[in-house]
């Protein structure tokens, strides 16, 4: 299993691409999508999912609308125009860290 | 190719999730709702696959790997409310409006003061700290008895900011009070006043804009 405290810090990056890709999203299906994109290497729990969505729904970056599915409520999220802006925002950031953690960690250093 | 049927949860099997959820005193609706919807995705796709476990067996070994993954959400899922909450009044102070109507009431209060005798004044101070009680009796006696809400976090949460802001308002009575006592100024009493009535102003928005959101949200109707 993936070292999950590498990937705590783009969890909100993470939820916003996914919702970016798809109109709407629940929890469960979030962390499923997550599983499979990572053939089972990076598992989020409940316990970081649901606070960094209220957290993006507070903050104006996800609204919400609850539907009756399958005999119980689903509560969706979806990108807020606003949203759609941070998730550009928040990946332009991301492939800047991970280029420069790439220089880092593989650089080629010369003797000149 | 053999196609597998997803095995659904029934209405009942849900009542119990919702149940023993509440019995482990996670007692907001909006909480367990997004739970029980988590639990009984995962509940579904993990009888799908057994097809010879039954709904209660399933459940049993779901509760002892996540029950208290699930008690310390609950906790987070508070937070969340009150951020919620905070993030309304955060919207609300930031706003060039909020400014403006600041400087209308201190102007109001400070000319309207100068006109009042020294025991008027006093006698408003006195009754300050119960402007935010006019909004929790509007939030809590009449809309949500009209909408018969259950328990929602955020609803319920309101009452803490409730009660913080009563205390701000005594705090500033008391420095009023003090302040008339000894020698009165009524440039520092017109801003204590105003601010306390803008404040109260700022917590019947917040509320009842609080109130819509879960309204909509959970389509909430009377």
């Amino acid at each position: 299993m993936a070292n999950t405290k590498l990937y705590k810090g783009s969890l909100v990056t993470i939820i916003l691409r996914l919702l970016n890709e798809n109109d709407k999203m629940y929890g469960y299906e979030i962390t499923q999508k997550v599983r499979q994109l990572t053939k089972g290497e990076l598992k989020i729990t409940e316990g970081a999912l649901y606070p960094a969505l209220h957290k993006l729904e507070a903050e104006g970056l996800l609204k919400v609308e609850v539907q009756k599915v399958d005999n119980r409520l689903r509560k969706y999220y979806k990108l807020t125009e606003k949203g759609e802006t941070e998730t550009i925002n928040k990946l332009k950031e991301l492939q800047e860290y991970i280029k420069n953690m790439q220089v880092l960690i593989n650089p080629k250093w010369s003797l000149q | 190719m053999e196609s597998t049927m997803k095995r659904i949860l029934s209405t009942e099997e849900i009542q119990f999730i919702d149940t023993y959820l509440e019995n482990s005193d996670i007692v907001y609706a909006d909480i367990r709702m997004e739970m029980i919807d988590h639990i009984a995705s995962d509940l579904e796709e993990r009888l799908t696959e057994s097809k010879t476990l039954t709904f209660y067996e399933v459940f049993k070994d779901y509760m002892v790997e996540n029950k208290a993954r699930f008690l310390k959400g609950n906790k987070q899922f508070i937070k969340s409310a009150d951020r919620f909450i905070l993030s309304k009044f955060k919207q609300k102070i930031k706003s060039g409006t909020f400014v403006l109507l600041l400087i209308a009431f201190f102007g109001i209060i400070y000319f309207s003061l100068d006109k009042l005798s020294l025991d008027s004044i006093k006698n408003i101070i006195g009754y300050s700290p119960f402007f935010p009680l006019i909004p929790l009796f509007i939030i809590y006696f009449l809309l949500v008895d009209k909408f018969n809400l259950r328990r929602f976090s955020g609803i319920e949460r309101l009452g803490f900011v409730y009660i913080a802001f009563f205390q701000f308002f005594n705090l500033c009575g008391i420095l009023v009070h003090k302040n008339l006592k000894s020698s009165p100024d009524l440039l520092y009493v017109s801003i204590l006043l105003s601010a306390e009535i803008l404040l109260g102003f700022l917590l019947i928005k917040v509320s009842l804009e609080v109130l819509s959101h879960y309204k909509k949200v959970y389509k909430l109707t009377s």
